[in-house]
């Protein structure tokens, strides 16, 4: 599940992610996402920060808060920096999130790696 | 009766004058007993004679016997000795022509009032430079006046002595009324205004001592001159005096004691230096007098100065005072900032005007009550954080504290924020008597930091999503994920991507920096272990070293401490120094990491064999865009700002940055880091 609000992006994801062979969902916004969600859920939910009406953060608490989602992987794929957000390990994990990648410093296949191999660690089995 | 002979007596005696007059009647009365008779009255007038005599050569008066015509029958030696020689039937206005008579009269006038009968007591004479006194009495027979007595002294030596008693009795006078004048110029109260005072000073210093003109001079230190501050109206003295100017008032002042002397137009004067203690304020100068000026005004202008210079300092030190507590007071008015004084238990004594505003308490509300009750720190969820003032801290130790980022909660809820710094206020012994707070409204700024802070977010968001959309693309139809590609759109495609790379890094820069400059880096130092970090950087930067066939090398023999760093900013300061060290190396050469513990640091060297930096381009380095000018560094690319964040991250560690090179030979970039202390092993 993408859940990105800027359109080219998503049309590059997408492209990225069906060549590799993986089933994408897209949402466009923050309660799209959760609507989405009540009737599907993904292995794994690659998460905007900076979204229109609810950003990814507040998206992140709802997910959390539903026992069927919380386990669902989660990596925050934005454009704003560490700093920006104050983004460290310790708070990654406290909000349960997998990764904090951005955008402009991974290519489309190493966004996918990632995913792999985010999928693959125990902690998502 | 047969007429009788004036014969050689004076007849002041009546016992004579009866005696005779017994004498003639008892010639008359028995012609045969009348030789006895007349033998007897001649031994009684014999003793008479013998009296007087010797009363006359007693007296120590001059006496002299005129006849009505005022020729002289008798002379005594006494009268001779004084007034000089007359000899028997000489007139006396011969003998003593010389004679003023007091009043205008004259011995023809005296002696006309003596024939009349009159007795004159003191009569004044004046004789060149001596004074003589004199009575002047009828000589009397029967009811006539026969003779003129005179009797005369010299008061010369009496007059002398009468008129010094008068000058005296005038000096004395003088002096008393100069005490006098002397009580009411110490106890008059000093104005403290100067303006006032003087014209008062002048009047007296003019009365007292009998001068026209008085000018008053104030020593001015920080122009070196005397300047004159008051004069009376009619003096004409100079208006300033330089120190080195050749002038009485002025060589006074130098000499610090009084000088008698002239003034250029030859007026005779006096000038009193004006000194308080040691310090000298000034001269008085003092002229157009008519008598001379002596040891006595000289004294006078002595206790004159004394008085006038504690009074001159008073009014000085209390203008100077009022002139500080004014300008203080400015301040305190009309400041921004609030100002609060609290007392030794924390209460407040002070409260101005701004605090008023910052605070939303007046200040009559505030005066006496806690000082964190009125100025009250919240924290932004709303906890009161009064047990955290640093006001015993202040008090307490006296020290100086400064507290940033406070929250002001006032009474009808509204929030602000503010900058509180404390200081403590110290008496003449060094001890605590109160203390200051000074409080600034920091609101603006923080608004404006929250603005810069969203505009970078803003920038770096809505730069970054173009440009990662850019990256994501081109790195895929260089994968040929959709197509293949001819060998020079690989190519050329492939520069379009290293392009759109290089602004993805100028952007992270530019980012860094301003994260730097606003001191918003938040590091997350930690104890890491550096082996971990350095091989993630070997091994990414490994493929770009083998394209320009630079081999990169870890020399590392032991274990190596943990040290107190940020994984992240490492990892970027390790790239950084890694990544230029390849860009300015020669190929087929080395990029060599050392290690070295240095006391409780850790230094890191990169060392390359490159064409080195010379010492004018080291001072550059480490600046903005201070990139070194070298033909191999420009295709090396770069934004010429990574040296610059390098510098600031490893300070931020608390670390230093440096580098050692030789040109042609190769630079060695060093930077320290501190090992992280030994943590107690737990359980």
């Amino acid at each position: 599940m993408l859940v990105e609000d800027d359109a080219i992006l998503v049309e590059m994801y997408e492209a990225k992610f069906v060549l590799e062979g993986h089933d994408i969902q897209v949402a466009t916004n923050g309660e799209e996402c959760l609507r989405i969600l009540e009737a599907y859920v993904p292995d794994i939910i690659l998460l905007d920060i900076l979204m229109p009406r609810m950003n990814g953060f507040h998206v992140l608490k709802e997910i959390k808060k539903r026992p069927n989602l919380r386990h669902i992987p989660v990596i925050l794929l934005t454009n704003l920096g560490e700093a920006e957000t104050d983004m460290n390990t310790e708070l990654a994990g406290a909000l349960g999130v997998s990764d904090y990648l951005i955008k402009s410093r991974h290519t489309p296949d190493e966004v996918v790696e990632k995913v792999v191999r985010t999928l693959k660690s125990p902690s998502s089995q | 009766m047969p007429r009788r002979q004036s014969d050689e007596s004076f007849g002041v005696s009546r016992a004579v004058t009866a005696a005779k007059r017994r004498r003639s009647a008892a010639a008359h009365a028995q012609p045969v007993a009348s030789v006895a008779k007349l033998t007897q009255a001649l031994t009684e007038l014999r003793t008479e004679k013998e009296k007087l005599a010797a009363i006359q050569a007693t007296i120590q008066d001059g006496v002299l016997v005129l006849d009505l015509r005022g020729r002289v029958q008798s002379i005594n030696q006494e009268w001779e000795q004084l007034f000089g020689r007359c000899d028997k039937g000489s007139l006396v206005v011969q003998c003593y022509s010389g004679w003023e008579f007091e009043t205008s009269q004259g011995w023809a006038r005296l002696m006309g009032r003596v024939r009349r009968g009159q007795r004159l007591g003191a009569v004044y004479v004046r004789q060149s430079n001596r004074h003589y006194q004199l009575a002047l009495g009828p000589v009397m027979d029967g009811g006539r006046v026969t003779a003129i007595l005179v009797i005369g002294r010299d008061i010369t030596p009496l007059l002398a002595q009468t008129l010094m008693a008068n000058e005296l009795a005038a000096r004395a006078q003088r002096h008393s009324r100069e005490l006098s004048e002397l009580a009411d110029f110490f106890s008059t109260v000093g104005s403290l205004s100067l303006a006032n005072l003087y014209p008062k000073y002048l009047a007296k210093i003019a009365s007292l001592l009998g001068t026209s003109g008085v000018s008053i001079y104030l020593y001015n230190p920080r122009r070196q001159i005397l300047a004159r501050q008051a004069q009376t109206r009619t003096v004409d003295h100079p208006d300033t005096l330089k120190l080195r100017d050749n002038h009485l008032a002025v060589n006074s002042f130098g000499a610090r004691r009084s000088l008698v002397g002239e003034l250029a137009g030859g007026q005779a004067a006096l000038a009193t230096p004006m000194i308080h203690h040691t310090k000298a304020l000034g001269v008085i100068l003092i002229s157009h007098r008519t008598e001379p000026f002596g040891d006595h005004e000289i004294k006078l202008m002595k206790l004159v100065t004394a008085r006038l210079a504690v009074i001159i300092e008073n009014a000085t030190l209390y203008n100077n005072v009022n002139a500080r507590r004014e300008r203080w007071e400015a301040v305190f008015k009309f400041t921004d900032e609030g100002i609060v004084i609290f007392d030794a238990q924390g209460l407040i004594v002070g409260f101005n005007p701004a605090s008023v505003k910052l605070t939303g308490r007046n200040v009559t509300e505030a005066i006496g009550q806690p000082f964190t009750s009125v100025v009250k720190v919240v924290s932004p969820e709303g906890a009161d954080l009064s047990a955290t003032s640093p006001l015993k801290q202040v008090l307490g130790e006296g020290s100086l504290v400064a507290k940033s980022q406070q929250l002001l909660e006032k009474p009808n809820g509204e929030h602000l924020w503010a900058e509180v710094s404390y200081s403590p206020i110290f008496d003449e012994l060094g001890h605590v008597s109160s203390g200051l707070a000074i409080i600034r409204n920091i609101q603006k700024d923080r608004e404006v930091e929250e603005i810069k802070s969203d505009f970078i977010s803003i920038v770096s968001h809505e730069l970054r999503t173009p440009l990662s959309a850019i990256k994501g693309f081109l790195s895929m139809i260089l994968k040929k994920d959709f197509g293949d590609l001819t060998e020079k759109q690989f190519h050329f495609l492939n520069r379009v991507y290293q392009s759109n790379q290089r602004m993805i890094e100028l952007v992270e820069d530019l980012l860094d920096i301003s994260y730097i400059e606003s001191g918003k880096i938040n590091l997350a130092p930690m104890p890491l272990a550096l082996e971990g970090v350095i091989a993630e950087v070997v091994a990414e930067l490994a493929n770009k070293g083998f394209e320009r066939q630079v081999m990169l090398r870890v020399n590392r023999r032991h274990k190596l401490p943990l040290v107190l760093a940020d994984e992240t900013r490492l990892r970027q300061i390790l790239i950084n120094l890694v990544d230029n060290a390849i860009k300015y190396s020669l190929p087929q050469s080395d990029v060599v990491v050392d290690f070295k513990v240095q006391g409780d640091e850790l230094v890191t060297s990169i060392s390359d064999s490159g064409v080195g930096i010379t010492a004018s381009q080291v001072d550059r380095l480490f600046q903005k865009f201070g990139r070194v000018y070298n033909p191999v560094s420009l295709k090396a690319g770069g934004t010429g700002l990574g040296l610059y964040i390098v510098k600031n991250l490893v300070e931020s560690h608390g670390g230093r940055i440096w580098v050692t090179s030789r040109e042609n030979k190769g630079s060695k970039f060093s930077f320290t880091l501190p090992i992280a202390k030994q943590l107690p092993l737990l359980g």
